[in-house]
């Protein structure tokens, strides 16, 4: 029997980390992620961190942060970790239901690590490739 | 009797004349659809066929990194639609929010992208004839767009080019 091609992807959901800094929502990749700690876990591990708002440029000059945590990267040796704020929780989101950012966002350096968006009861969370950010 | 043989030929070609003389010329006049908005005061116009939509605002997510005139995404039955904010390109006083701002859904070959407005005016079939070219002594950011003027209800109209627009977005 001939087996039809298919546009599926062979993966269905991903595990993404949801966050949020300054009231936006963000998501990234639960398989990009190798730990998710406090910042003084991070202090004593002698991890380097980078900020959040110092990666992605927000409107407003000061960022606050109210529940900060840092994920480091998979796959490197961890040095090296992210500031992020108020984590949620890790969501399933069905690949079928992420939608590419506009072609004006797409087009725009700065914007890069911003790989698509997904939408969650009528709110927009921000996909975000963490291996682009970190580098 | 004389059998008038080409009697219904005399008539048919009478009735010919006649319907031709009553004829009305019917000139069709070349027109384009045109859908006029405000913004900061002001009369401008798009081309009816780059307006894809016409939408009433809902939340504008805005998008960290991003330049001044982009407001963010919108959700637009499932899908994630950019808002630009025109008169930050146009060099122009910031749109009054009020229940009557729109969101123009505009496209041009592979960009597409919402534009906030103050309100919409009208969208009308104007005589192409009707459309000025601009001022050459117009000068300022605004000139680079300005494709042509008209008029409506007694006032100036500024008939804008989307494609320079979307052109200037993607640059910036």
């Amino acid at each position: 029997m001939i087996k039809a091609a298919s546009s599926v992807p062979d993966q269905e959901n991903i595990e993404v980390l949801v966050f949020s800094v300054q009231n936006i929502l963000f998501a990234i990749d639960g398989e990009n992620i190798d730990r998710l700690i406090t910042l003084e876990e991070a202090e004593k591990k002698e991890i380097q961190v980078d900020w959040f708002h110092q990666k992605i440029t927000f409107a407003t000059p000061e960022v606050s942060y109210r529940n900060p945590r840092v994920i480091t990267l998979a796959g490197t040796e961890n040095r090296t970790g992210l500031v992020i704020d108020q984590p949620h929780d890790f969501m399933t989101v069905p690949i079928r239901s992420i939608r590419p950012l506009p072609p004006l966002f797409e087009k725009k350096q700065g914007l890069q690590a911003f790989w698509g968006a997904y939408m969650k009861d009528n709110t927009i969370i921000l996909l975000i490739d963490f291996h682009k950010l970190a580098g | 009797m004389e059998v008038d043989k080409g009697k219904s030929k005399r008539i048919l070609r009478d009735i010919k004349k006649i319907r031709q003389e009553e004829a009305i010329i019917d000139v069709d006049v070349e027109t384009e659809k045109f859908v006029i908005y405000s913004l900061a005061g002001d009369l401008f116009a798009f081309k009816g066929h780059y307006v894809k939509e016409i939408l009433i605002p809902t939340e504008i997510s805005y998008v960290p990194g991003s330049p001044d005139f982009l407001l963010g995404v919108i959700n637009v039955r499932g899908d994630i639609e950019s808002v630009a904010a025109l008169e930050k390109i146009l060099g122009l006083p910031t749109t009054k929010t009020s229940d009557k701002n729109r969101i123009l859904l505009t496209e041009d070959r592979e960009i597409r992208s919402g534009i906030l407005v103050e309100s919409i005016e009208d969208v009308i079939d104007v005589p192409v004839d009707a459309i000025n070219p601009p001022l050459a002594t117009m000068t300022g950011p605004m000139a680079d767009f300005l494709q042509g003027e008209m008029e409506y209800r007694g006032k100036n109209v500024m008939v804008l080019d989307v494609p320079k627009l979307f052109k200037r977005f993607i640059e910036i």
